[in-house]
């Protein structure tokens, strides 16, 4: 397994980068407009709201592999356009990152209680004051184990790009594996990869769940 | 120090129109004014008005300068992210940045004063219902507001924890905050409140001095209402009806000490004894035996009344209640316990045993003999 990572190390760090750079984009787009969507649909506007709970929908019932392919193959060819696959990617995944976080702020500002907001107005503060040191604190607490596990979720969904040939880790694994035929060494060095990767990542939700969740949000 | 004028905020709700529709009137300083009324007649969204959390569509509400009124729910509004300190200090702090350390010293001598210093650093989450309510109650205090507006703050609490929350609040309106309250503790209305305002369907039904709220009441709808509250009160019992009100009577006569006193206020002519009927006779008898005193206040003495003061002067003292009295009662109190009674249709008894009840009455009972003649 070592001598795969020395031999093919710029191919594999090269795969690593095109991993990063999926997933630093798709949450770069996913994470900011999803949070900015969340909290018109669950606060300013309702029907932005059910907007959100639709597109909620629609991806979890659309495999994500069928719409990356849908976007890839047919829209593309319906449009006559191509879309470099890396792009087309980021583009699919993106958005389901956008409409999953949405749908996590805007429920979950639905579901917090209008009581902390109203206590916190009778009790003299501004509504700015509010949102700074009640809402915002506790939707963080709220929210974030769910945005962490959407992002490991988009993590494991780049892995997808492979079959519309984005040269992701996956793909160059496969590459390799073409090469050398050491299938053993390769997709352990996968294995390996996601978890160091996702294992402290789950390990901190459990953990931040059992601190914040459970007992002061 | 409040006003509210022609007050109207009416909102559909998915069957109904609810809200407050054309409320009037003014809190003075330290007054104390509890808010009755059936479920969805108004009382939450009067207090939603007051606290300014609801704008009224028509009409006024007026709160002196300087006088800041702060407002606690029924729901567990402490922030679960802060400590009990924490919550208490957040709202002051921000207002008066550079006095921290004064208000964390303020607030440390309230959660003292209150038997919630043990607290501070902890979680909401970690905490009964009845001491959130309390935290929630000093929270509120520590804005340093004039008036307290609570509604129903105990009703999501079980007896025990709900007295720890009567109490503090009985502790507060010592202090001279005054106070509007939306509660359903009947007892609790009786041993606070100076005033009862009975909202139906949105409107001012009734604004009357508590202790004639309570002990003569007139309008047949209240007075059911009030029934019904007492009996879901633990320290009040309804005895109703003729065989009832009459046990009750003998019963009280045999259990009462020898050479004890029953203090009553706003006795009217035969009213009482038409009830009792034939076992007055008895009733009588077990009294002059046991040498127990009528001390009363009436509006009018009946024949028997007359004939008692003439053969047992000392067992019957009767005064006649002051001309310029504005505010009719009728009740009776012995020891710890405050009876109010209804003779219309059927006859019923109100007991309240509760001794801060029972002390607040007899200072009523009092200053009436005192101004009797």
């Amino acid at each position: 397994m070592m001598q795969v990572l020395i031999q093919y190390h710029d191919l594999l760090l090269q795969g690593f980068f095109t991993t990063l750079k999926l997933l630093g984009s798709i949450m770069l787009i996913g994470i900011p407009f999803g949070i900015l969507l969340g909290v018109i649909g669950g606060r300013y506007n309702p029907e932005i709201g059910k907007v959100i709970k639709v597109g909620r929908f629609i991806t979890k019932v659309i495999p994500v592999l069928v719409l990356l392919f849908w976007l890839h193959y047919p829209l593309q060819g319906l449009l006559g356009i191509v879309v470099d696959p890396f792009w087309t990617t980021i583009i699919a995944l993106g958005i389901i990152n956008m409409i999953a976080t949405a749908n996590v702020v805007a429920s979950e500002l639905e579901l917090l209680p209008k009581s902390y907001r109203e206590a916190g107005i009778t009790l003299g503060m501004s509504k700015n004051q509010v949102v700074k040191y009640i809402e915002l604190p506790l939707l963080i607490r709220r929210t974030l184990p769910q945005l962490l596990l959407n992002q490991a979720s988009m993590l494991e969904y780049t892995l997808f790009a492979s079959l519309i040939s984005v040269p992701e880790l996956f793909r160059t694994a496969q590459t390799i594996n073409a090469m050398i035929y050491k299938p053993v060494e390769i997709y352990s060095l996968l294995v390996l990869f996601f978890l160091i990767i996702l294992a402290p990542l789950h390990l901190f939700i459990s953990w931040f769940q059992k601190k914040y969740i459970a007992k002061y949000a | 120090m409040l006003k509210i004028t022609n007050a109207t905020k009416k909102y559909t709700d998915t069957t109904d129109i609810r809200g407050i529709d054309d409320v009037s009137f003014s809190v003075s300083r330290g007054e104390i004014v509890c808010v009755l009324g059936q479920s969805g007649s108004g009382k939450s969204t009067l207090l939603r008005v007051l606290a300014e959390l609801e704008t009224l569509d028509t009409g006024t509400v007026v709160i002196d300068k300087n006088n800041l009124a702060s407002y606690v729910s029924q729901d567990y509004t402490l922030w679960p992210h802060l400590t009990i300190l924490e919550n208490l200090i957040l709202a002051p702090k921000l207002k008066s940045k550079d006095q921290e350390k004064i208000i964390i010293e303020e607030a440390k001598n309230l959660l003292s004063r209150f038997g919630l210093q043990d607290y501070a650093n902890n979680y909401p989450a970690e905490l009964s219902g009845g001491q959130r309510q309390r935290v929630a109650l000093l929270r509120a205090v520590m804005i340093k507001p004039k008036i307290l507006l609570l509604d129903e703050i105990t009703s999501a609490l079980d007896p025990e924890l709900t007295k720890s929350v009567l109490d503090l609040i009985r502790a507060l309106a010592k202090d001279g905050y005054a106070m509007i309250i939306v509660t359903h503790h009947m007892s609790f209305a009786m041993s606070v409140a100076d005033r009862i305002i009975f909202l139906k369907n949105g409107s001012v039904l009734q604004d009357e001095k508590m202790i004639s709220f309570f002990t003569a009441q007139s309008n047949p709808e209240i007075q059911s209402f009030i029934l019904d509250i007492a009996k879901r009160d633990e320290s009040i019992e309804v005895f109703k009806g003729l065989e009832q009100f009459q046990a009750y009577h003998l019963g009280l006569m045999k259990r009462l000490p020898e050479n004890s006193t029953i203090y009553v206020a706003g006795a009217v002519g035969n009213a009482w004894y038409e009830p009792m009927g034939e076992f007055y006779k008895h009733y009588e008898d077990l009294r002059i035996k046991k040498h127990i005193t009528w001390k009363m206040v009436t509006y009018n003495q009946g024949e028997t009344d007359r004939r008692l003061a003439k053969e047992f002067p000392e067992l019957n003292q009767f005064r006649s209640m002051p001309r310029n009295i504005q505010n009719p009662a009728n009740y009776n109190v012995f020891g710890d316990t405050v009876i109010t009674q209804i003779f219309e249709n059927e006859p019923t008894i109100i007991q309240i045993k509760n001794q801060s009840i029972a002390d607040a009455y007899m200072r009523f009972f009092e200053e009436l003999w005192n101004a009797g003649k």
